[in-house]
């Protein structure tokens, strides 16, 4: 009897001695209240000075950035060079190119695409959606979205593509052209960053 | 005979009636200089106290300091105490009293001396961790002459981390990797990463048959990557098995380790099912002009042998409003990282809009790191 008693007692002690089990994740996040604030943080001296644009066509609490496209393309604004209809720039058929001797169009099949699917001929300066509607590089996301819808809503809300710098507001993406170069999306295979056994 | 008597005092009343033999016995009881080594050995064996003396400790008339000094010991006692004080002493002396040594060597043995004493990171007043922290910062800098800036931010109240990993993004590029050695100044000697890819040939999930050591062109044809790492469970099991309480769960959700704290015994090791934690079995080396100098007492700061570490979900940046070094070096935006208590968060909007899974749910250890998929 002794026995048993002193055994509960050691028991009790063990039990109370452990660490308190946390409820499951979920339903911590469910007695979350919102609005949350972040506690005040701000990502945005982690950002950098890099102009960014307002992403529009998505639903008011998905307001968001996303870095401009423009300051970075180096041949940009197109008309430096574009001064005449393309048509009389162009070299001779099956020629030599005169430009753009790094780009080839490796993004769909001929029958899907081609330069003009995107671009404005008559107003390089722009892209172009596919019912010929005027869009801004740097809201170049509209034209991509057209196809790629699901990865242009994943990228709207988090789950596709890639914010700079920070967690914590403002948030501010890198837009699709940023990561993919659009005449060729396909990422190449490549050597992994490190090698050899890990500890 | 006492211990005042072996000490190198000068007894005045001795000087003046016996000589200053030197040898405790005083006036005239001594009697046995000159007599070679035998005499004085039959001397101090033939000692015996005065009779009628009090015993010192038992004295009112004396100090404690007395009292302790001139208590009755037998010699071999005494020659042990005498032998540790000495061997104790003489360390500090040599560092901090030398005339000879620099000030900045008498400085960094007073800081070794107090970081030596230093309590549990969690039981500190927020004075003693600004202390701790600038006392690590200033020892580094004696050390190497580098200045680098040890923060001790505590968890952000309305916060808890959470990180999701897109398995369909993941290429196997391991920039992650580097990013993380490059931030939390890994040991590179022992190659200490706290993040492994592993590579899965496509229709299993089996991590005994997966590939963690790879290297050759990625993605490679019929496989898919899966990154593991410190998932920050919310039930952690290597908490639990600590037995010095040198790591545990801040309120933000990150499993933090006090270095200073930890006894090496590597339990936590062996009780996480996640191999996410690492061991520095020698001296870490990091080559000077590789040390990230933006640095936190539980994050990224310089480690020592004999301990155990982990990723902190880069502690230093995230409670900054940074994202952890690894979500900013992955090229294919497989990493995300948030708040998971912001409902407007994009961790949150994976959680609620992505079929996604956790690994080992069965224990019930919650890790706070889920797997999706488009």
């Amino acid at each position: 009897m002794r026995a048993a008693l002193l055994v509960a007692a050691a028991l009790l002690l063990a039990a109370c001695q452990q660490e308190p089990v946390s409820p499951p994740v979920l339903k911590i996040i469910e007695h979350a209240e919102a609005p949350n604030s972040n506690a005040g943080l701000s990502s945005e001296r982690f950002i950098g000075a890099g102009a960014r644009v307002e992403v529009t066509g998505y639903p008011d609490h998905l307001r968001f950035h996303a870095l401009a496209r423009t300051p970075v393309i180096e041949k940009y604004p197109c008309t430096t060079c574009h001064t005449m209809p393309i048509e009389r720039m162009r070299g001779a058929a099956g020629g030599p190119r005169r430009a753009h001797w790094d780009v080839t169009l490796d993004h769909a099949p001929p029958a899907v695409m081609s330069c003009a699917t995107c671009h404005a001929l008559d107003a390089p300066d722009r892209l172009r959606t596919l019912e010929h509607r005027p869009v801004d590089f740097d809201h170049a996301y509209q034209v991509c979205a057209q196809c790629h819808s699901r990865q242009a809503s994943d990228w709207a809300a988090g789950a596709h593509g890639k914010r700079v710098a920070g967690w914590a507001p403002p948030r501010v993406v890198y837009a699709c052209a940023q990561c993919h170069n659009p005449h060729h999306p396909r990422w190449d295979t490549r050597w992994p960053a490190v090698g050899g056994r890990p500890q | 005979m006492t211990l005042k008597g072996l000490l190198p005092v000068i007894q005045p009343g001795a000087e003046t009636r016996g000589g200053g033999c030197g040898c405790g016995g005083g006036g005239g009881r001594c009697g046995g200089h000159g007599d070679g080594g035998l005499d004085r050995v039959r001397h101090l064996a033939a000692e015996t106290p005065p009779p009628n003396a009090l015993d010192p400790a038992d004295d009112p008339h004396l100090s404690g300091f007395r009292q302790l000094l001139e208590r009755e010991v037998d010699r071999r006692t005494a020659l042990g105490m005498m032998a540790t004080g000495l061997l104790a002493g003489l360390g500090l002396f040599q560092t901090a009293c030398n005339p000879l040594a620099s000030a900045e060597s008498r400085e960094r043995a007073v800081l070794d001396w107090q970081e030596y004493f230093q309590g549990n990171f969690r039981l500190m007043t927020d004075t003693e961790k600004s202390d701790t922290v600038h006392r690590l910062e200033r020892l580094h800098e004696l050390r190497t002459g580098q200045r680098i800036e040890v923060s001790a931010t505590g968890a952000r109240p309305g916060v808890l981390y959470g990180y999701a990993f897109n398995i369909s993004k993941c290429r196997g590029y391991m920039d992650c990797i580097r990013g993380c050695v490059k931030e939390n100044n890994q040991d590179r000697r022992t190659g200490i990463q706290y993040i492994r890819i592993h590579e899965h040939k496509k229709g299993q999930m089996d991590f005994g048959h997966a590939e963690d050591d790879f290297f050759h062109e990625v993605p490679a044809a019929g496989h898919f990557y899966i990154g593991t790492q410190c998932f920050h469970c919310q039930n952690p099991p290597c908490v639990d098995v600590c037995p010095v309480k040198a790591t545990w769960m801040e309120p933000d959700g990150i499993v933090v380790v006090d270095y200073n704290w930890c006894i090496g015994c590597r339990y936590c090791i062996a009780a996480c099912p996640y191999d996410a934690r690492r061991f520095n079995w020698s001296e870490p080396v990091v080559p000077a002009d590789e040390v990230n100098p933006d640095q936190h007492y539980l994050g990224n700061r310089l480690r020592k042998r004999g301990v155990v570490e982990k990723c902190t979900f880069c502690i230093q940046r995230s409670r900054e409003g940074r994202n952890p070094a690894c979500v900013e070096a992955c090229p294919t935006g497989a990493r995300v990282f948030g708040n998971l208590l912001d409902p407007d968060s994009e961790i949150r909007w994976v959680l609620a809009n992505k079929k996604v899974f956790r690994l080992k749910e069965d224990l019930g250890t919650e890790p706070k790191f889920w797997y999706y998929m488009d």
